[in-house]
């Protein structure tokens, strides 16, 4: 019986990581990383933070501090290495020298991250870059600009054969996706158990920012979901199923179809309601089936030419 | 010179080391996986699934023992559990009247206020004394964020519309035409405010409130 359980479990584990797939996914999610993180190393100053007065510092440990190699009083060198990333990640974009520039891109990001949150925690993980530095560090060893790259010819998204290599890198992508979903069902159920899960809860975390900032709400959708008996527990039952099931995306198409535009929804509802932006959402992305989407899209072309006149 | 207090231990910093190695180990499974240190095809292979394994290994036992190994996370981000009773921080700039006015968040980058707020909330408890040697940078910072708007120029650190938007998304506070003019700007004040999250938000002046901290400039 354990024998053949241990034969299943290692079936599952192989077509999990190793089933073969196609090249343009995985290009894809290159793109995608890369393209993420340079927005939001464009879109914030992380090198300022560097500058702030040490006053603000007494909470940074040694430690910690060397754990990063982040020293305060740094700021035109942080500027220098936060260029630094953006020409690797650009290069990762490009499909140009991948393996180097995505790990080089993965360290300095490394470095760079826990800046954002120095002054109070040394976990930067809801600030853009967890998701980017696990997945630079995967592509590094990955064969992600196969497609999809510029400087040579590579025959369409469609012209290689899938292959096992196009699937474990992919796969772990997504893995560090959906645990942003599993961890944050299983640290309520951890921390605060099934009663986060209430009607109550679920009310007092939609209607928190009217009573943090009164009178500068995004939208009333927090006072209103606080107000309704009926979307309070809709809501604690949507967030329990949903944080637990998105897991399942990992091993089914079906779960993907539902589950991925579901956890849009969620994000919006929490941008509505609790004025809080996940800055990670868009690594969401990597669910999305682009080799098919090139496909159909080079179908469509082909079809196009054909109806020309000649 | 850099007035560090924190909670220095020495199992912390073997902690921090460790966290430190384990990152190094996943960047090192990953050059050997990438074909790096490896001769066959074979042994790429074994060198992948090694990389595949550790990589679920560490995530999954970080995720399940909510411990923070970072990049290697457990997302605590909104697991937080409310009471009906809510006490938080809430920061208004004083002018030369003495009148005090809404701050609009906005103004104090690159520092988030969600960093700030857990800052402060610290720094009353253990070390109040770091409230003043930073309160006139801030205040600084904030007169001139104010100024440039008044200028008609964006505030600091604003990349317009398409750049990613902080963690907390609020609604402009500071606007043109509203009554602060820039040189206005002569002090900070920060309060604790009260709350019941069962019951509909009031109005900021309404919350019962009590001074945290103030500074006014000289």
């Amino acid at each position: 019986m354990s024998a053949r359980l241990l034969g299943w479990l290692k079936h599952e584990w192989q077509h999990l990581w190793y089933t073969p797939g196609a090249a343009a996914n995985l290009s894809a999610a290159r793109i995608i990383i890369a393209a993420h993180a340079m927005w939001v190393v464009w879109s914030w100053d992380i090198a300022a933070l560097s500058g702030i007065p040490h006053g603000f510092w007494w909470q940074a440990r040694p430690s910690a501090q060397w754990r990063f190699l982040i020293f305060p009083g740094h700021s035109g060198v942080e500027q220098i290495i936060e260029a630094l990333a953006l020409v690797a990640l650009l290069a990762v974009l490009l499909g140009l020298w991948t393996r180097v520039a995505a790990l080089a891109a993965a360290v300095m990001l490394y470095h760079l991250a826990p800046l954002q949150t120095f002054l109070v925690e040394m976990d930067p993980h809801a600030r853009g870059f967890t998701i980017a530095v696990l997945s630079l560090v995967v592509l590094s060893a990955a064969r992600s600009a196969d497609v999809w790259r510029v400087g040579r010819r590579t025959g369409g998204a469609t012209a290689i054969a899938p292959h096992w290599e196009y699937t474990w890198p992919l796969r772990l992508m997504q893995l560090f996706v959906a645990q942003i979903y599993l961890f944050g069902f299983w640290g309520k159920l951890y921390h605060h158990g099934l009663g986060w899960f209430s009607p109550e809860q679920i009310g007092r975390q939609a209607v928190l920012f009217s009573h943090i900032v009164p009178g500068h709400q995004v939208s009333n959708l927090g006072s209103i979901v606080a107000g309704s008996a009926v979307l309070t527990t809709l809501g604690a039952v949507a967030v329990f199923l949903f944080e637990l099931g998105f897991v399942t995306t990992l091993f089914s198409k079906m779960a993907r179809r539902i589950l991925v535009p579901a956890a849009v929804g969620f994000h919006l509802a929490i941008l509505l309601s609790m004025q809080i932006f996940f800055v990670s959402m868009f690594h969401l992305l990597l669910f999305v089936n682009w080799s098919w989407i090139a496909e159909r899209l080079a179908g469509l072309r082909l079809a196009a030419r054909q109806a020309r006149p000649a | 010179m850099l007035d560090i207090r924190g909670p220095v231990s020495g199992l912390t910093a073997i902690a921090d080391m460790a966290r430190l190695a384990v990152f190094v180990t996943f960047v090192v499974l990953a050059v050997r996986a990438g074909g790096m240190l490896v001769r066959t095809p074979r042994a790429r292979r074994r060198a992948v699934g090694l990389l595949v394994a550790f990589s679920v290994l560490v995530s999954m036992t970080v995720g399940a023992m909510q411990h923070e190994m970072w990049p290697f996370t457990h997302w605590p981000m909104d697991n937080e559990y409310f009471v009906a009773e809510y006490s938080g921080l809430r920061p208004v700039v004083v002018d030369d009247k003495g009148v005090e006015h809404d701050l609009d968040l906005r103004a104090l980058y690159p520092i988030d206020w969600m960093d700030l707020h857990t800052w402060l909330d610290r720094t009353r408890r253990r070390n109040p004394e770091a409230f003043a040697r930073v309160a006139p940078w801030l205040l600084d910072k904030i007169a001139r964020a104010r100024g440039d708007l008044e200028a008609g120029r964006r505030l600091p650190g604003d990349r317009g519309p398409l750049a990613a938007r902080p963690r907390l998304v609020l609604p402009p506070v500071w606007t043109h035409g509203d009554s602060l003019s820039p040189l206005d700007v002569k002090g900070l004040r920060i309060y604790e405010f009260h709350a019941n999250l069962d019951e509909p938000p009031r109005a900021a002046a309404d919350q019962p409130r009590s001074l945290v901290f103030e500074y006014i400039a000289p």
